[in-house]
This record gives structure tokens, sequence and C-alpha cells, in this order.
């Protein structure tokens, strides 16, 4: 099992810094669609705590990965009141709602935890390591 | 500043298109620049070139919803050249959007 951890200001440039963060995390045999589809889903999570959440300097948000066999864990807390979705979301078109449809779409298992900020996290069972 | 990874064009050809290309990484950070390029309201014709993209998410989805959505009100051509594989096409055939989007044809050779 390995654990990793890093926090970030919050603004338009953290989810590109959390992809690069998450690259240097990710274990090196781990195949091209699996890692395109952690770096997007990241990207969303990220992405939905800095438009939607209540997010300030003091409450940056955070970015945690588990690796624990063949599953990788992600989680992603903010600060902030955040959102609940309600039920399995559905793209809703220009005005948004995509973010989570693809979380839904690409995930093995997610969900939301609102006790303290919002923890959004994500499970990807990821194919066999090679060798 | 964070050193971004992405690059945009703008080109005017004899015919008055407005032609945009971008390369690099298509998010939150960069979704912007894109919008504002193809918002050009003098632009009667425009081509966008994703084909450099490396990387898209939702947010670059939505801004190309948007554009075409804008530009269909008022009445402008607007098309997309799409990446035809890597990571940027993933969140492309993973939403659908793919479909709702004014393409590029091959017949109009460019």
């Amino acid at each position: 099992m390995t654990d990793f951890s890093a926090r970030f200001s919050s603004n338009l440039e953290t989810p590109t810094l959390a992809r690069r963060q998450l690259d240097r995390w990710l274990p090196a045999w781990l195949g091209e669609g699996d890692r395109g589809a952690l770096r997007l889903l990241v990207s969303e999570l990220v992405t939905n705590c800095v438009r939607h959440a209540k997010v300030s300097a003091d409450a940056p948000v955070e970015l945690a990965m588990r690796v624990a066999g063949r599953t990788i864990r992600i989680e992603v807390h903010d600060g902030g009141t955040g959102f609940t979705p309600a039920g399995h979301p559905k793209p809703r078109g220009a005005d948004g709602g995509y973010g989570l449809y693809l979380v839904e779409r690409l995930a093995s298992r997610w969900g939301v935890d609102t006790r303290a900020g919002t923890r959004v996290w994500f499970e990807l069972d990821v194919a066999q390591a090679a060798g | 500043m964070t050193d971004l990874d992405f690059e945009l064009t703008i080109g005017h050809d004899e015919g008055g298109t407005l032609r945009v290309v971008v390369r690099g990484e298509l998010d939150l950070a960069t979704a912007g620049r894109l919008e504002a390029a193809v918002a050009d309201p003098t632009a009667q014709r425009v081509r966008v070139d994703l084909r450099g993209l490396t990387f898209m998410d939702s947010t670059g989805v939505r801004t190309l919803l948007q554009a075409t959505e804008d530009a269909r009100r008022a009445g402008r051509d607007l098309r997309f050249h799409m990446p035809v594989d890597g990571e940027a096409r993933v969140v492309l055939t993973e939403t659908g959007i793919a479909a709702l989007l004014p393409l590029e044809g091959a017949e109009d050779g460019s």
C-alpha cells in the first residue's frame, strides 16, 4: 500500500497542477488507458472544487492517492460547503454536469463525504501490472 | 504563474476564414483563451483545429459546446477538427459530445 497527498491553493491552474502531481505519483507499470482515465477524473474533481466550492487560500484543495494492489483510490477534499450530487449524474449540456458524469462512467466506485468540507473519492480497478 | 502547456495561434486566410489552432492541454486554466479566440464577431467562418491537444476535460467540452451554440445563434459557420486519438479523445467519446459538434468534413479539403 502506498499513500501520497498534496495541497494546492485554489485557482484556475489548480487542475493543471493536480494532474502534474498525479503524474509524479502514478506507478510506472500503469497502462496508458488507466493513466488517462485517472488524469481526467482528477482534473474533473479538482475543477469542481475550484468552481463550486467556497474555497479560500485558508482552505486549500487536497489531493490524495492510495495504491492497494490493483485498486487506485483518489480523494479530493476542500473545506467548502461544496455540492451534493443527487442520484446518478447525467450530462446536462453546455451549462455543465459532465464532470461527475465522467466519474460515474469511468470510476469503479465513487462517493461523496460532506462531514468536514467536501471529500469526493473514487476508486479505479486498473489493469493487471505488466511483468 | 504555472508554466502552462498550451499554445493558441490565430490566422486569417484570404477567404476571410478565421483559423484557430490549439496545442497542449485544454482545461480550466486555458479554456478562456480558446473561448475568446473563437468569439471574434467579425469572423463569419471559423475553423478550430483541436488535433494538437494532448489533454481535454469537461471544461474543454463545455467551451466547445458553448462556442457551437453561440455560433449557431449568430448565424456563424464554426467547425472543429477533432483529435483522432490520445487522451484528449477520451473525454469526447465518454461524454458522447463528438456527435453534437459541427465537424470539419473531409470534402471541403480543410
